[in-house]
């Protein structure tokens, strides 16, 4: 996020995710009964985009700005000259974002700037890698502010920009349009009421937070977002609401709510909605919980909610694979693949 | 600007207030103090009125009480300010350091919890304000409702919200936080620059009701004091308490000043 915004008094930052830490010593995520997780090293610092190429994978690193495919055979390939990283205006890490596969060909989105240096034309940008891994990539579009999950949706690129909190549909002319604008999250005040009891009192006007759209998956003609939710990343915040992607429906519907800062949503191969959850803000920590965030598969006919993976640490990204299985990663460094025991 | 501020200090002279800028005594409390475009601003002590009966319950109640003098910063401490004293003092620096715009050098420093505020003005042999300290520099000893009196707050006056509560606006000049000392209409007779609006300000001391003894005090949250770039006029007033956890560094509308004896 670029711009502050304001709480009724005080005026807080929102944040865009990229929470980069160092690895803490914390405990193993644990797959749910019936599932295995498998960790994968590649050595990455900080993990966060993720595609299934066949039984390949496709990263992107937070941290050094590589791009790589992972072969079968554990061999890992960067895929282009490392992008930009470092640390945004606010103070978080930058660089680049998702990665995914169209026909063949590579895409990324990389954040905004490094403080520290000149803005670039690859900032905040749709980038399409290049064939030779040698060669710097193409601009798609750097018409975002904060660009950062995208998907094709057959005709044109949808990309989420988590700065103007707007789903985006990429024209022809490299121009973005707005096709959802997300309002502002309403939350009771009393959900505030430790920070401040002056401001935020049981009863009192309701206290808005950014929406920061982050996660995007398409399923019959509609679109999942992930709303993360802004600072200071009220406990269960988090919701997911679906849009017709037709502009049949002016109002996002409501899906899922009461998660911890979604930060992706995948469809599985179930079709059930995979949920990627940064996990609860510690405010004392000035930052999200180590090893609080978890997958979740949740049923949107009936509800139910299942855990697959608990105590993954700043998880960033998810993908499944042709097989089934799921693969994510994590901010501190992790990279795991959950798949049914045999 | 800088003609502005040249003739505010000529008309702080002609008034006999003193201006301090490196009393020996201080710097022998803590580093000396290197900013001499903002000096501490001499508040006469005696006796004055504190709180308030028209406001918020926690203001109540009106009073007349007695404090000494003592020296107060002519501005909210500037981002340049606070760079320094990261670097001299190894502090940790404000959560808006990077902003192209709160970041800027003569913004009041934003994003700052209690203890980093604290951290500077200790560095530098000085101490936040009490509540009481903050209410005789800024309302006078008579009780005035803003800073530079009883007259509506406007944007030539003070760095404040919109007009209908309670959201920001570029009415005064400035679509966040304003260079300090930026509203010399809006300063007390003495001087002091922005002690209503531009950013809430950090106060020494805890959160309680007034007269809470000692020994009973909780000691969970802190207390802003002044307004902000996105107050309201009912929270622009003198005595009006803001109270927040002081870990909270979030604030890209809450900073501080100091005081020394």
């Amino acid at each position: 996020m670029r711009r502050p915004v304001t709480l009724p008094v005080l005026a807080t930052a929102a944040l865009a995710c990229g929470f980069l830490t160092q690895p803490s010593a914390i405990a193993d995520p644990k797959p749910a009964a019936g599932y295995r997780l498998e960790s994968i090293a590649i050595g990455l610092a900080a993990p966060s985009g993720v595609e299934a190429e066949g039984e390949a994978l496709l990263l992107t690193d937070l941290k050094s700005g590589r791009i790589v495919r992972r072969l079968v055979d554990g061999t890992v390939v960067d895929l282009a000259p490392p992008l930009s990283t470092g640390i945004d205006v606010m103070g978080q890490p930058t660089g680049p974002y998702k990665v995914r596969l169209q026909n063949g060909r590579v895409f990324v989105t990389q954040g905004w700037p490094d403080a520290n240096r000149a803005e670039q034309k690859t900032d905040h940008a749709l980038l399409e890698l290049a064939a030779e891994p040698g060669e710097k990539p193409s601009i798609v579009s750097n018409a975002f502010w904060n660009p950062f999950d995208f998907t094709w949706d057959g005709k044109a690129w949808l990309v989420i920009d988590s700065g103007h909190n707007a789903l985006m549909r990429l024209g022809k002319d490299g121009k973005p349009v707005s096709l959802f604008d997300f309002p502002r999250l309403k939350h009771d005040p009393s959900d505030l009421s430790q920070l401040s009891p002056t401001e935020f009192k049981t009863g009192g006007e309701a206290y808005e937070v950014d929406a920061v759209p982050t996660g995007l998956a398409l399923k019959d003609g509609r679109a999942y977002v992930a709303l993360f939710g802004g600072f200071p990343f009220i406990a269960k915040g988090g919701a997911v609401v679906s849009l017709a992607l037709d502009g049949s429906e002016k109002m996002a519907r409501r899906e899922v709510i009461g998660l911890d800062a979604p930060v992706e949503a995948k469809f599985a191969a179930d079709g059930r909605l995979l949920v990627l959850e940064m996990g609860a803000f510690d405010m004392n920590a000035q930052n999200f919980k180590a090893g609080d965030g978890r997958l979740t598969a949740i049923d949107l006919k009936t509800g139910d909610r299942k855990t697959l993976i608990s105590g993954l640490d700043r998880p960033s990204a998810l993908a499944v694979t042709p097989d089934g299985s799921v693969v994510v990663t994590a901010l501190s460094g992790g990279i795991y693949r959950l798949s049914k025991s045999p | 600007m800088r003609q502005c501020r040249n003739i505010g200090a000529a008309l702080l002279l002609a008034a006999g207030v003193f201006v301090w800028g490196s009393d020996p005594n201080l710097a022998d409390a803590g580093h000396p103090w290197p900013f001499p475009e903002n000096p501490l601003i001499a508040i006469p002590g005696g006796a004055f009125v504190f709180g308030a009966d028209d406001g918020e319950e926690n203001e109540k109640p009106r009073q007349t009480i007695e404090i000494p003098g003592f020296t107060v910063n002519r501005t909210e401490i500037t981002n340049a300010e606070y760079r320094r004293f990261v670097v001299e003092g190894q502090g940790r620096a404000s959560n808006f350091d990077r902003h192209p715009e709160l970041g800027k050098d003569d913004r009041p420093v934003v994003g700052v919890s209690w203890d980093d505020a604290d951290a500077f003005c200790r560095f530098y042999g000085l101490k936040l304000p009490t509540e009481q300290q903050f209410e005789r520099a800024a309302r006078g000893a008579t009780g005035r409702k803003y800073a530079w009196g009883d007259a509506p707050a406007t944007p030539d006056r003070v760095s404040r919200g919109s007009e209908t509560c309670c959201g920001p606006d570029a009415a005064d000049g400035f679509p966040a936080t304003a260079p300090v000392g930026s509203f010399p209409k809006g300063n007390t007779p003495e001087g002091v620059a922005d002690l209503t609006g531009n950013v809430w300000e950090w106060m020494d001391g805890w959160y309680n009701p007034y007269g809470t003894p000692p020994a009973a005090e909780d000691k969970t949250y802190r207390v802003l004091r002044g307004g902000a770039w996105n107050s309201d006029d009912w929270k622009l007033r003198t005595t009006y308490r803001l109270a927040y956890r002081g870990d909270f560094r979030y604030a890209a509308n809450g900073g501080f000043r100091c005081v020394g004896p």
